[in-house]
């Protein structure tokens, strides 16, 4: 078998590993899908800007809720130390009971 | 079922006034544009990437980035070699995008090759699996040179223009890939 005889039974076989439609009308829907993309609307300026600031304002409001409820468990942590603290400052001002 | 290959050559005066009236927003036209190359397209996608899905995406992206981009068109130039050239380039992309992938994943955890759809079919015929083997074997031009000549089928002037290299080139390629090809599969067609 010569060389070209050779190479054209290769090719022979090798065109099944090549690029083949499932049905006629593949390349139809192939091309539709193309043109339909051209067709979708480009998204607007207020859209795009929208997109990239709706995470933001989210992780903005996430910050404030828990900064408020931190403060919020501060404040309540920090309520029986100042009672405590106001008893001893009226007992060290009136260490004998003589005000009651 | 190949996709008929439709020569585009002959298309001359047509292919300029397609092209002119899809510049001035004329979808018809380049939906006219996108039938004529659409075969040729996906066989130079597939002809790289080797994977059926991704020709599709690709070939379709590539005509997305061609209408986008008409205006830089050159007036009376054929389309087919410039769309060709998009194709090619994102294809190439995409291929070293999953190969930087691959090196992680090889990386981290000695995952074992993806397997392509053409590694899939070529299990199921073992001269097709020697086939592609071989193919794969071939330094990268010589392997696309020979996957776009031999198995998509693509005339020498189409894989020139998709690669951006002369005729000559392209032939020289081929040469070459042929006698790598005929060593390795020496056995393949032999008489017993």
């Amino acid at each position: 078998m010569n060389d070209d005889e050779w190479f054209d039974r290769l090719r022979n076989d090798a065109r099944s590993l090549g690029y083949a439609l499932t049905d006629p009308w593949q390349l139809d829907r192939l091309a539709r899908g193309v043109l339909e993309r051209l067709d979708a609307p480009s998204p607007s300026v207020f859209a795009f800007l929208s997109a990239w600031l709706r995470p933001l304002g989210v992780a903005v409001a996430l910050v404030a809720v828990l900064g408020t409820a931190a403060a919020l468990l501060a404040l309540r942590a920090e309520e029986p130390v100042a009672e405590v603290t106001a008893q001893i400052l009226m007992l060290q001002e009136d260490p004998y009971g003589a005000a009651e | 079922m190949r996709p008929e290959q439709e020569p585009a050559r002959d298309v001359g005066n047509d292919e300029a006034a397609l092209i002119e009236a899809a510049r001035r927003g004329d979808r018809d036209a380049y939906g006219q544009l996108v039938r004529r190359n659409l075969p040729r397209a996906l066989a130079v996608a597939h002809g790289i990437v080797r994977n059926r899905a991704d020709a599709e995406d690709l070939a379709q992206e590539a005509f997305v980035r061609a209408h986008a981009h008409l205006e830089r068109f050159r007036p009376g130039a054929p389309f087919a070699p410039w769309l060709f050239r998009i194709v090619t380039n994102l294809a190439l992309d995409l291929l070293k995008h999953r190969g930087r992938l691959r090196e992680e994943e090889l990386g981290e955890t000695h995952a074992a090759p993806r397997a392509t759809e053409a590694d899939t079919a070529a299990h199921a015929n073992e001269k097709l699996r020697r086939i592609d083997a071989a193919l794969e074997l071939l330094p990268e031009m010589q392997r696309i040179v020979a996957r776009l000549s031999l198995v998509e089928e693509l005339e020498h002037a189409d894989i020139a223009a998709a690669l951006d290299i002369t005729e000559g080139t392209v032939r020289s390629h081929l040469s070459h890939a042929r006698a790598a090809l005929r060593a390795k599969l020496s056995d393949l067609y032999e008489v017993s």
